[in-house]
C-alpha cells in the first residue's frame, strides 16, 4: 500500500522518458502541410503527452512569440485602418506584459496569414530564432461591430493552441485588441498573469501649470485619454475603489474648501461623503471596498491625520492623533496593515500601522525624504518616493517589506514621484517632470522599459486600476479546449 | 466545573478591563473622546460649541450714514457685542457710529465655551470725491495693506513661524486687526522639493500655523481663511536654494 505511489511516479517517468522518444520520432516525419492530420496526431496521444507539453511552456523563462501582421477581412475601408490599429497595440501589449520574446517582424516569412488555414509550419520552423508560438487573425467589421479572430498556432506541432473571436463596437477597436491580449497573456503564462492591457489609468490633469486640474482616465498605454471628473475644482490622487466601479480623489472647490469627492464610474454620479469645509485628501480604498482611508486636518489641533471611514463617511476614527503631519494612506493587499508618510520626527518618513492606528513603525531608515507609498499587490513590496540626502531629485524606488532593502528605479531623469502599482505587480505608473511640465509615465518593477504615457497639458497623481472582468477562461494554459 | 467556569469568566473580564484601561492611559490625549462626569470640572465642552456670526453691510460708510449690524449664534445662551452690549441670540441694529468701529461679538454656550466674532464698519470723513473714501485700505493708525502686509517664509520640509518672521507677522496682524477687509485669505507655498501629495499637506500645516499665530495677536479666527497649494504656484521657478526660500511662504490676500 505505501510503496504504491512510488511505484506510479517511476511508472510515469518510464512512460514519459519513453513517449518523449516515440514523440520526436514522429515529429521529424510528419509532413507538417496538413494542420489537420497533425491535430489528429495530437488528439490521438496519450494524456501524458498534454502534461509534458504544459511543462514546456516557462514561466520563468521567456516564450518567444511571432506574430505576423493580422489582415483585414471584407472590402469595408474602414477595415484597413482598423486593423492597422490593432496590428500596432497587439504588439505593443504582448512585448510590455514581459513574458515574451518578440523578435523583430523583419525575420518574418513574407506571406500574409489570416487564419490558421494559410500558415505553413515549415517557413516558421526553420526561422532562427525559432518562435514557440505563432499568433495570427484578422479583423473585420460585421455591422456596426469590430470582430478580431486570433489564433495561437504552436510552432513546433504544427497545430493551433486555441483561438479566441472578440468585438466590440467600432470605436474600440483598440480595446478589442487589448481583450485579446489580456487573454493571451493568461493562457500563454498559464494564468500566471491575467495581463494588464485592458486595466485603466487615472490621474489629474490641466491644460497648464497651477490651473485647476480634472481627474481624467486613458488607457494603461496612454491610449484614449478622456475627461472623468467634471467639477471646475483642482482635482488630485484619484484612487480606484477594488472593483473600479468608483474612483475617490481630493477636490479644492474653493479657498479653504477641499474635499474628498467619490464619483461612479459606472454612471458619473457623485456618491455620498461628508465635507469637512477645510483639508482632507489622499484617499485610499481597503481592498475589500468598504472602508476609505485619508488625510485630514485635525479642527482641535490644526494637524494633518490619517482618518478612516466607512465608504459613505460614517464610523470615522483617527488612526495617527498626532501634532504633526500625516498624509498617503495605503493599504496592504488584505487590509490589515496602512503604510503612509509622517514627519513625527522632524524628517518625512514611511510609516506602518496595523489597519486600526495600532503597531506603528518606521520602516526606512535611510535619512532624505521618503514619501507617497503605495503597496505591491502580493505585499512583498512597496513603491516609494525618495530624495536622499543632498539629493537634487527625486526618484522612484522599491522596497521588500521583509528586508527593508531598496533599489532605485528611476536614474538621472528630473523628479519622479507618485508611484502606482499595476494590478500584476510587475508595472508602476508615475509621473516625472523630466521634459519640463509633468507627465505621466509607466515602466516595467525593474525601471526598465520606461515609456511616456501624456503628451499635452500637465498630468500628474497616476493611479492603476485594479483588473476588469474580460471575460478569461475558468481554466487558464495551454493546451486549453478551443474557446470561441 | 461551574466554579471553574466563573473563575476563568472572572480572569477574562479582568484582563478585558486591565486592557481597555491600558489603551485608555497610554493613548492620545484627546479629551473630548471620552465625556467627563458632570461633577468634574474638566473645561472640555458637553454639548455642541456655540457659533457666531457678525456681519455689518455695507462695511464702510461716510461719517452720518448708517449701516446694519446683523448677528446669528447658534447653540447660545447669551450674546454680547461690544459697544452694544447684552442682545438677544439673533438680530439686527441699525449703526451709525462718528468713527471707524470693530463690533466685537462674544457668544457663550451653557458649557462656558465662546465664539467671537468681530466686523469692522470703516467711516470715513464726508468728502466731494466719494470714492476715494471706500478705496482707501489704509487704516487708522497709517498702517496700510500693499504697504505693510507681508509674506513670511519656513525653513525646509518646517511650518513653525520663524523667529526673525514674528515682527512682520505682528504687524501684519495690525493691519488686518484695522483693516476693512472682510476676510484675510492665508495661502500655504512649498517648494518643490517632495512630493506634491506631501506638499499639499505641508502647505496647509504652514497656512494654519500662521492663522493660529494671528489669532493670538488678537485677529478674529473666523476673519481668517487658510488654503494650500502646495508647491503648485512657486514665484520663482528656478531649481536652487534661492528659489525654494522664496517659494516655502505664506501668502496674504483679501476677499
Amino acid at each position: 500500500m505505501r510503496l504504491r505511489p512510488v511505484f506510479i511516479v517511476i511508472a510515469i517517468l518510464v512512460l514519459g522518458v519513453s513517449l518523449t522518444g516515440s514523440q520526436k520520432r514522429l515529429r521529424a516525419k510528419q509532413s507538417p502541410k496538413s494542420p489537420t492530420a497533425q491535430k489528429k496526431l495530437d488528439a490521438a496521444s496519450p494524456k501524458p503527452d498534454d502534461k509534458k507539453t504544459e511543462i514546456r511552456i516557462p514561466l520563468t523563462e521567456f516564450t518567444r512569440i511571432a506574430m505576423p501582421d493580422f489582415q483585414p477581412r471584407g472590402d469595408n475601408p474602414a477595415v484597413r485602418e482598423m486593423v492597422k490599429t490593432v496590428n500596432e497595440v497587439l504588439w505593443n501589449d504582448l512585448k510590455y506584459s514581459s513574458f515574451f520574446e518578440m523578435p523583430s517582424k523583419s525575420f518574418y516569412p513574407l506571406r500574409s496569414i489570416a487564419d490558421p488555414g494559410t500558415i505553413n509550419y515549415d517557413e516558421w520552423r526553420a526561422l532562427q530564432p525559432r518562435p514557440d508560438f505563432v499568433i495570427v487573425g484578422n479583423v473585420q467589421i460585421i455591422g456596426s461591430e469590430v470582430v478580431l479572430e486570433g489564433w495561437v498556432l504552436d510552432a513546433q506541432k504544427g497545430a493551433e493552441a486555441f483561438g479566441k473571436r472578440i468585438r466590440g463596437g467600432s470605436d474600440q477597436v483598440r480595446d478589442v485588441a487589448h481583450r485579446f491580449s489580456d487573454i493571451l497573456v493568461y493562457q500563454l503564462t498559464a494564468g500566471a498573469s491575467r495581463g494588464i492591457a485592458a486595466t485603466k489609468l487615472a490621474y489629474a490633469s490641466s491644460p497648464r501649470r497651477g490651473g485647476n486640474r480634472e481627474i481624467h482616465l486613458m488607457d494603461y498605454d496612454g491610449g484614449n485619454p478622456r475627461p472623468f471628473s467634471k467639477t471646475s475644482a483642482d482635482n488630485t490622487f484619484p484612487d480606484w475603489a477594488p472593483d473600479n466601479n468608483r474612483i475617490a480623489f481630493g477636490s479644492r472647490r474653493a479657498i479653504g474648501f477641499q474635499d474628498i469627492v467619490i464619483i461612479s464610474t459606472v454612471d458619473g454620479t457623485k456618491q455620498p461623503f461628508p465635507t469637512f469645509n477645510s483639508f482632507a485628501g489622499s484617499p485610499g480604498f481597503s481592498p475589500d471596498g468598504k472602508r476609505i482611508a485619508f488625510a485630514r486636518r485635525t479642527p482641535e489641533t490644526n494637524a494633518i491625520d490619517i482618518y478612516v471611514a466607512d465608504v459613505n463617511g460614517k464610523n470615522m476614527t483617527n488612526l495617527t492623533n498626532s501634532r504633526s503631519i500625516n498624509t498617503s494612506p495605503c493599504w496592504s493587499p488584505y487590509g490589515r496593515q496602512m503604510a503612509f508618510v509622517s514627519d513625527r520626527t522632524g524628517v518625512r518618513h514611511i510609516y506602518i500601522m496595523d489597519s486600526d492606528g495600532s503597531n506603528l513603525r518606521k520602516v526606512l531608515n535611510e535619512g532624505g525624504n521618503a514619501d507617497s507609498p503605495d503597496w505591491s499587490p502580493d505585499g512583498q513590496r512597496i513603491a516609494f518616493t525618495w530624495r536622499p540626502q543632498k539629493g537634487m531629485f527625486q526618484d522612484i524606488y522599491v522596497m521588500e517589506v521583509a528586508t527593508g532593502k531598496i533599489f532605485q528605479l528611476t536614474v538621472n531623469a528630473g523628479n519622479n514621484e507618485s508611484p502606482s502599482w499595476a494590478p500584476d505587480g510587475k508595472h508602476l505608473v508615475f509621473q516625472s517632470d523630466r521634459v519640463g511640465d509633468s507627465h505621466i509615465y509607466s515602466m516595467l518593477s525593474d525601471g526598465t522599459e520606461q515609456r511616456r504615457l501624456t503628451w499635452s497639458g500637465v498630468n500628474t497623481s497616476p493611479a492603476w486600476s485594479k483588473y476588469y472582468d474580460i471575460g478569461l477562461p475558468a481554466s487558464p494554459g495551454y493546451p486549453a479546449a478551443l474557446i470561441r | 466545573m461551574r466554579t471553574g467556569t466563573f473563575r476563568f469568566v472572572l480572569l477574562w473580564s479582568f484582563l478585558t478591563v486591565l486592557v481597555a484601561l491600558t489603551i485608555v492611559g497610554c493613548g492620545p490625549k484627546k479629551v473630548a473622546v471620552t465625556p467627563p462626569k458632570p461633577s468634574e470640572t474638566i473645561p472640555a465642552p458637553t454639548g455642541p460649541p456655540p457659533s457666531l456670526t457678525l456681519i455689518v453691510s455695507p462695511s464702510a460708510i461716510e461719517k452720518g450714514q448708517s449701516a446694519t449690524l446683523t448677528w446669528n449664534a447658534g447653540n447660545a445662551q447669551a450674546v454680547t457685542i461690544d459697544p452694544i452690549g447684552p442682545v438677544t441670540t439673533s438680530g439686527s441694529k441699525t449703526v451709525s457710529p462718528e468713527t471707524s468701529t470693530t463690533y466685537m461679538g462674544r457668544a457663550t454656550a451653557p458649557n462656558q465655551t465662546a465664539a467671537e466674532a468681530t466686523a469692522r464698519l470703516t467711516v470715513a470723513a464726508p468728502s466731494v470725491d466719494s470714492g476715494s473714501g471706500r478705496s482707501s485700505s489704509m487704516d487708522e493708525k497709517g498702517l496700510d495693506w500693499e504697504k505693510d502686509v507681508r509674506e513670511i517664509h519656513f525653513d525646509y520640509d518646517r511650518y513653525e513661524i520663524r523667529p526673525e518672521d514674528q515682527n512682520l507677522l505682528k504687524k501684519n496682524a495690525g493691519v488686518f486687526k484695522g483693516s476693512a477687509y472682510a476676510t484675510v485669505i492665508i495661502e500655504g507655498h512649498c517648494d518643490e522639493r517632495g512630493t506634491e501629495e506631501y506638499n499639499q499637506a505641508l502647505g496647509d500645516r504652514r497656512a494654519t500655523a500662521t492663522k493660529e499665530y494671528l489669532v493670538k495677536q488678537g485677529v478674529s479666527a473666523n476673519r481668517m481663511t487658510t488654503v494650500s497649494f502646495g508647491e503648485s504656484k512657486p514665484l520663482d521657478p528656478g531649481h536652487n536654494e534661492a528659489a525654494w526660500a522664496k517659494n516655502r511662504r505664506a501668502h496674504f490676500s483679501k476677499k
